[in-house]
């Protein structure tokens, strides 16, 4: 017996069907309106400047807070996200469809608009906002607040990204390990996670990029006090004003970030 | 744990979603085919053994332990509580048509993942898998991952990793219909020495008649979630009584009722042939004719049976014509015809045939059981 390779072989190139030849025009001008003004902005970028640009001390702080936010953020998906996946995707709990809407809804929900959500939850006047204080936690307008934000925001890419995977995988692998002997807990540590691991890690890295890149709801919920809430998208922004060559380096360092990330989850499944 | 001592498995239970009702058993170191056509609910109760569904209705019981208790009428009898023992402590292991090895571990750590599951030490569980892999012939492919070996290899690293559990009971689900030709020979015969030699007790779902006389003591047909035939083995195949195992045996099967001149089928022709001890005329009978027991008749109207052709196979010298399907679901009459007499032949013609050998007429309900009780009590 030798080793067959047991994944079919990648299919020729099809020569069947083409396209009209029209399409190519409106694909040409929407490919150049994604990539003309990141052109644009990379032509702006006064390179000899942007050491020193980089480094000011409201870019670090603005940077590292970023990094800081949005590393807290992803851990907080991970840890909420992968138990709402699993949820999600292997119980036939009532009312798990109306559930799955309502966890998206962040994704397509105007972020300003889950920032006031987030003001009215959790803000000094918000429902829980009494017995918080009581508790001497205040959440708007802290880090607190920022990390919280970008979580909102943030989860439902990791929880789509994952359930996909756990549903591609299906569940025979994990029949097998339950009749082989292992409990619940063993199945889902040795099986189920290692078995979904690529999807994991590209829910995880999505939800990095788009707490990294959260504006509206950061603004709304947690303000702009630099190093404490202004995160990068917020400097860029308030920098656009006064400086528009430090507000063109930060964009950069956002955009080099984005193409990293596109390149990192390129070849997982499409969300 | 229960008032059933008996050993072995005792299954007998009924799932409404899939319309089974099912009633087998598997004495200790016995292996039981479970044989029927695709969606008759083969996997459905090895499912239900191996804890992967729960049954509305009856009791899965194994070397005396209550796996599944949902009492006779779904509720629980007598305000006894449900029994549930979950997969993982039911010490079972289930092989399937596609291995299901866990792609990110090597041949060796999949073999070590029963004994690690129960709680073994990872030095002691390694050992255990080494061993189980150089008794499947594996013992070489031990650092490989699942996407380096061939169908053949894998289904022998899976077959370790289910011997590895030390199953109280092996539930193999078709183990040798993906692999190919070349493949399945040998590991047929590895299941052979396994189950036979160390005296194992398996449920075998299986669709060739090769697996079962090779590897089954006794089979069980399964036709529309209802058992339809039990027997040894070799009489399911040798004289079948379900038109599922008529179809396997590759054998015809003609019903009818015994006269004293031997059987007359249901169509009102005659086929002469003597009676089996104890079948008196007027009882229902089978007779069973291999392919070569029957000839081309002289004469259409006087024929024993009536053919009419569905398909042709050639086979070395001879052509095997195979006869249209009765209403019923029961397969057409097979004869084996000289390749010249065979080629004037279509889809759709009709072909008388007579006995070209004696037969005897065997009693027995069309669909029906034999040897013995199925459940033992």
């Amino acid at each position: 017996m030798s080793p067959v390779p047991r994944r079919a072989a990648r299919r020729p190139a099809s020569a069947g069907a083409e396209l009209p030849r029209w399409v190519l025009a409106p694909a040409a001008v929407g490919a150049l309106l994604v990539l003309l003004p990141l052109a644009a902005l990379v032509l702006q970028v006064d390179w000899a400047d942007l050491p020193a640009l980089l480094s000011s001390e409201a870019s670090r702080a603005a940077l590292a807070l970023s990094l800081r936010t949005s590393a807290a953020a992803t851990a907080l998906c991970v840890l909420l996200g992968v138990p709402m996946a699993l949820v999600l995707a292997r119980t036939s709990l009532p009312g798990l469809r109306v559930l799955r809407s309502l966890v998206l809804l962040p994704l397509v929900l105007p972020p300003v608009v889950g920032g006031l959500a987030l003001l009215h939850a959790f803000g000094r006047r918000g429902l829980l906002g009494g017995q918080l204080e009581a508790l001497g936690v205040s959440i708007a307008f802290t880090t607190a607040a920022v990390v919280l934000a970008q979580t909102f925001v943030a989860l439902p890419f990791l929880v789509v990204s994952l359930e996909g995977a756990l549903r591609t995988a299906g569940r025979r692998h994990e029949e097998v390990a339950a009749v082989l002997g292992a409990g619940p807990w063993t199945v889902l540590r040795r099986v189920t996670l290692p078995v979904v691991l690529p999807g994991l890690a590209s829910g995880v890295v999505l939800s990095f990029a788009r707490a990294l890149g959260e504006f509206g709801a950061t603004l709304t919920f947690a303000g702009s006090l630099q190093g404490t809430t202004r995160t990068l998208p917020l400097e860029v922004y308030l920098q656009r004003e006064t400086d528009p060559d430090a507000a063109v380096a930060l964009a950069l360092l956002l955009v080099v970030v984005a193409a990293v990330v596109v390149v990192a989850v390129r070849g997982r499944p499409a969300l | 744990m229960s008032a059933c001592e008996a050993a072995g498995l005792d299954l007998h239970a009924g799932v409404d979603a899939r319309d089974l009702e099912v009633e087998l058993a598997v004495a200790p170191g016995e292996v039981v085919a479970l044989l029927g056509p695709n969606g008759a609910g083969k996997s459905t109760a090895l499912g239900l053994v191996a804890g992967l569904l729960r049954p509305d209705r009856g009791r899965v019981v194994l070397d005396g332990d209550v796996l599944a208790d949902a009492g006779d009428d779904g509720a629980g009898e007598g305000g006894r509580p449900r029994t549930w023992v979950p997969p993982h402590r039911r010490r079972t292991a289930l092989l399937a048509q596609d291995p299901l090895l866990f792609g990110h571990l090597t041949a060796l750590e999949n073999a070590a993942f029963a004994p690690r599951a129960r709680g073994a030490g990872r030095t002691d569980a390694r050992t255990t898998a080494r061993r189980w892999l150089d008794r499947v012939g594996a013992g070489d492919l031990a650092d490989r991952r699942p996407a380096q070996l061939s169908g053949g290899q894998a289904q022998r690293v899976a077959l370790a990793r289910a011997l590895a559990a030390e199953p109280r009971l092996l539930l193999l689900d078709e183990p040798l219909a993906a692999l190919d030709v070349a493949a399945a020979p040998a590991l047929r015969q590895l299941l052979r020495e396994v189950l036979r030699a160390e005296g194992r007790s398996a449920l075998l779902v299986t669709h060739d008649p090769l697996d079962v006389l090779a590897l089954a003591d006794r089979a069980v047909v399964l036709e529309h979630g209802r058992v339809v035939e039990t027997g040894t083995a070799a009489d399911v195949l040798a004289t079948p009584r379900s038109a599922f195992a008529a179809r396997l045996s590759g054998l015809t099967v003609l019903r009818g009722t015994a006269e004293a001149g031997g059987l007359r089928t249901d169509d009102g022709r005659l086929v002469p042939s003597r009676l089996a001890d104890g079948v008196r005329p007027g009882d229902a009978a089978l007779v069973h004719l291999a392919p070569q027991d029957l000839v081309p008749a002289a004469d259409d109207q006087s024929a024993a049976v009536l053919l009419r052709v569905a398909g042709l196979e050639p086979r070395g010298g001879v052509v095997l014509v195979r006869g249209e399907d009765a209403d019923d679901g029961w397969p057409g009459a097979v004869v084996a015809l000289p390749a010249g007499r065979a080629a004037a032949l279509g889809p759709g013609d009709r072909l008388g045939l007579d006995l070209g050998a004696a037969a005897t007429v065997r009693a027995g309900a069309p669909e029906g059981r034999r040897g013995g009780p199925v459940r033992r009590s």
